[in-house]
């Protein structure tokens, strides 16, 4: 009996660029990738920034407005001049070049719409060729950046980028990812901790590097003594918010925890405060169900008090930390807060936090905190989490460097001539 | 002061006979557990009914305070003080709850079964922890709840599932759902086979068998109109059921997409099948026993050890009639795991009390589906379609 082999790209569908086609992508590996941070690649970007922000169906999603601004030629430029890598380095007999890996396979997260297109930028620009694979559950933003690809590498000055870039789609389970691995130079992993692992566990090229974006949660640092007005308030609830609204608050990088320095007296107002703003966008039934089911979740532990705040977000104070907390929590503004409350200095509270961080914790976000103590912080050998440390209201800017990966050296390779 | 200390209550041991009445033991709380099942299931007016359930949930609040850790801990800390003075001063817990703990008030030793639902929409199962003698009272509820409508004798019985379902080694709600109803048949016959496909030689052979007589059949809603009826129609057949009583559960949320409500449903059963008796019940797998049963007018009605309480989704306050809410589920049957009062995550409308017209006393309502499933977004999201392979 002859056994037929399924043709394992019959379940997948080019989302863009739409005239390709399967057996176009099939392709996509025997073409030579290009140099890095090409004219080519710059002119497409700042296209694709352009469109981004002139857009006016995307004024809608702040999440795609940030893209675009990230997009603009003069930060791009900024990152590119602030990559080493990319720096011919000539130190006497010394003499470096940056070259692309070759085919880069990205797996994106499902909901947070935007976040796969920076790692596939920081792709594009070491000079890739490039296939994503979309998560198909559909959000307008989604469709909307989709629709912006395909008029853009519609355009023929684009056509050695759209031959390179391909964005798919295919059923999970599917063969696909066997076959693709099999090309790839490189596999971008976003996901939860199951479905990377299952990813990873697909068998690829021997020398395929995997760069996994797996479960994190992010945390803000508060520092309560330096809330003593109306002002200061408003403005860490408007930062807070910002970093909590886009994606529903379930970006690795929003945070769902908050250490509380210092003086609690403002904790109540501050709360409410950003309550307000969330009572425009985050208050379905369905959210303010899960608020309570959060809430009694955390009571049932015996290390939580009543809700600070609960209403259209959840604010409730913790005593501890326990991994389930994390699991329970379902997005849609809702804060842990543990307080950190001592009658010691604020200095010696910042060490302290040392004992609270796990590997899991990727961002971390300051209100009012000396740098030097963060860098104190940070600097601790007993400390595996923290990947980013920046000021409250910037948790969702992406920078190259991500999970403490530099995400485009790790997409390239230098090749030293000695 | 938390909610379950009122020491004092009344109770009626007679009809319209109030005296105050604790229950301070188990066995008291049994015996008069023992009296209420005597009760008509749906003959009580909600005074007389309250009277008799208040005392009930009230010591059932205080026994999980007791011996449930985490029950206590969220009591103390919900910030419900005052006294209870009606049923719907008793708290509430979130039924996700029990997706997420292990909610018992016994030790291991006593655990009897343990119960695990997975609903429809969430891959985490429920788990419900029962006892010999919490187990009992939930089999004998049903039976006095379902003689109501389906008398005492034991029908010839088709099942509208198929028998993998009981043969698999995991105590499924449905398995038990089905289990439980068997109990109420004889000739069990399984109407679908191992691959959900109407089973037709058998149910062929079924109707003739009893023919002009009553028959009960039992299935879950969704089941019986995807793989029952459905087929039926396309098949362009139809079956003699004409004495049959239909019993289903489990919901409408996938009929409502089809535009099917429970008169097309009916409709629809009695032109392929002649079964004009049709009851739908509300019920759940974390309150097994006390289940909701539809009248001839088509209405859920509350039995009398169990009721129903309508809450604003936002306040969490009572609704009035003809309010949609929230429905927050009574049982008094569970001592083995705190799930004497819990607030559901289904959207309902309380349509009446006393006065239906089919003549049942009590608390009447109906159920309008789920509350919209909240996406799980984001980087963390291990449930809904990521790249799997």
């Amino acid at each position: 009996m002859i056994l037929k082999r399924m043709n394992p790209m019959s379940d997948l569908t080019v989302l863009a660029p739409q005239h390709l086609s399967a057996e176009d992508m099939a392709k996509v590996h025997t073409l030579c990738p290009s140099q890095p941070a090409s004219d080519l690649t710059l002119r497409f970007l700042q296209s694709l920034s352009q469109t981004l922000l002139n857009d006016a169906k995307c004024k809608a999603f702040p999440e795609l407005i940030a893209l675009g601004f990230w997009l603009r030629s003069s930060n791009i430029k900024q990152m590119i001049g602030s990559n080493a890598s990319l720096q011919p380095d000539l130190r006497g007999d010394l003499t470096q070049v940056t070259k692309a890996l070759g085919t880069v396979l990205h797996f994106t997260p499902s909901n947070v719409d935007s976040m796969f297109v920076y790692s596939w930028v920081c792709s594009l620009l070491m000079g890739n060729n490039n296939i994503v694979r979309v998560a198909s559950s559909d959000s307008e933003a989604k469709t909307l950046l989709l629709s912006t690809f395909n008029q853009l590498l519609e355009l023929p000055q684009y056509r050695r980028i759209a031959e390179r870039n391909l964005f798919v789609s295919y059923p999970r389970g599917s063969a696909v990812t066997e076959h693709l691995s099999k090309q790839a130079n490189a596999r971008v992993i976003w996901g939860g901790d199951e479905s990377v692992n299952a990813i990873r566990s697909v068998p690829c090229h021997p020398r395929c590097r995997d760069i996994s974006f797996a479960d994190r949660y992010s945390a803000c640092l508060i520092n309560g003594d330096a809330l003593r007005n109306d002002e200061q308030v408003d403005e860490l609830a408007t930062k807070l918010w910002r970093d909590t609204e886009a994606h529903y608050q379930q970006a690795c990088s929003s945070p769902r925890l908050v250490f509380w320095l210092g003086s609690p007296q403002q904790q109540q107002a501050l709360f409410e405060r950003i309550n307000l703003f969330a009572k425009a966008s985050f208050n379905t039934k369905s959210q303010l169900n899960n608020h309570l089911v959060l809430s009694q979740l955390l009571l049932s532990s015996g290390q939580s008090y009543p809700p600070i705040v609960k209403d259209c977000i959840l604010a409730q104070s913790i005593n501890q930390l326990e991994p389930r907390f994390l699991d329970w929590h379902q997005g849609a503004g809702a804060y842990l807060v543990l307080g950190l409350v001592t009658n010691e200095s604020i200095e010696q509270s910042v060490e302290k936090l040392a004992t609270h961080i796990t590997d899991k914790l990727q961002t971390l976000s300051y209100w009012q905190i000396d740098k030097g103590q963060l860098l104190k912080l940070v600097g601790n050998p007993s400390i595996q989490g923290i990947d980013r440390i920046i000021p409250v209201g910037q948790a969702l800017d992406f920078s190259p460097n991500w999970d403490g990966y530099d995400v485009m050296s790790q997409l390239s390779r230098q090749v030293s001539v000695i | 002061m938390p909610a379950f200390f009122v020491p004092t209550l009344l109770f009626s041991l007679f009809f319209g006979q109030y005296v105050a009445m604790t229950i301070s033991n188990i066995e008291q709380y049994q015996e008069q557990f023992n009296r209420l099942l005597n009760q008509p299931v749906n003959g009580l007016c909600q005074d007389q009914k309250q009277a008799l359930l208040l005392p009930l949930l009230t010591y059932l609040d205080q026994l999980h305070f007791a011996k449930c850790k985490e029950f206590n801990n969220i009591s103390l800390n919900s910030g419900e003080v005052g006294s209870v003075t009606s049923l719907s001063d008793l708290g509430y817990l979130a039924v996700r709850l029990f997706k997420h703990l292990e909610l018992k008030s016994i030790s291991d030793e006593q655990v009897f079964k343990v119960l695990r639902s997975s609903g429809t929409t969430s891959q985490t199962p429920a788990s419900i922890y029962l006892d010999k003698e919490t187990s009992s009272r939930q089999s004998k509820t049903l039976v006095k709840i379902l003689q109501q409508t389906i008398g005492k004798q034991r029908l010839p019985m088709l099942i509208i599932d198929s028998p993998r379902v009981v043969k698999d080694p995991k105590f499924s709600a449905r398995a038990a759902g089905i289990q439980g109803l068997m109990f109420f048949g004889r000739d069990h016959t399984y109407a679908l086979d191992e691959h959900m496909q109407p089973n037709w030689p058998v149910i062929q052979a079924f109707s003739e068998k009893y023919q002009d007589q009553a028959v009960l059949v039992f299935g879950f809603t969704f089941m019986i109109w995807q793989h029952f009826i459905q087929e039926l129609i396309q098949q362009g057949k139809a079956i003699d059921l004409t004495k049959g009583v239909l019993l289903h559960s489990g919901g409408w949320k996938k009929l409502e997409s089809e535009k099917v409500n429970n008169l097309r449903f009916k409709q629809i059963l009695q032109q392929h099948t002649g079964i004009k008796q049709v009851h739908n019940f509300y019920g759940m797998a974390e309150q097994v026993g006390s289940i909701f049963v539809e009248c001839t007018e088509g209405h859920l009605h509350a039995p009398v050890m169990a009721d129903v309480i309508v809450r604003d989704p936002v306040t969490l306050l009572p609704s009035p009639i003809n309010k949609t809410g929230l429905i927050q589920v009574l049982s008094a049957l569970p001592t083995s795991y705190p799930g004497h009062s819990l607030l559901t995550e289904d959207m309902g409308t309380l349509l009446g009390v006393d006065d239906c017209l089919c003549g049942q006393k009590g608390k009447y309502f109906c159920v309008q589906g789920r509350l919209p499933k909240t996406e799980v977004r984001g980087c963390s999201d291990t449930q809904t379609d990521e790249p799997h392979v």
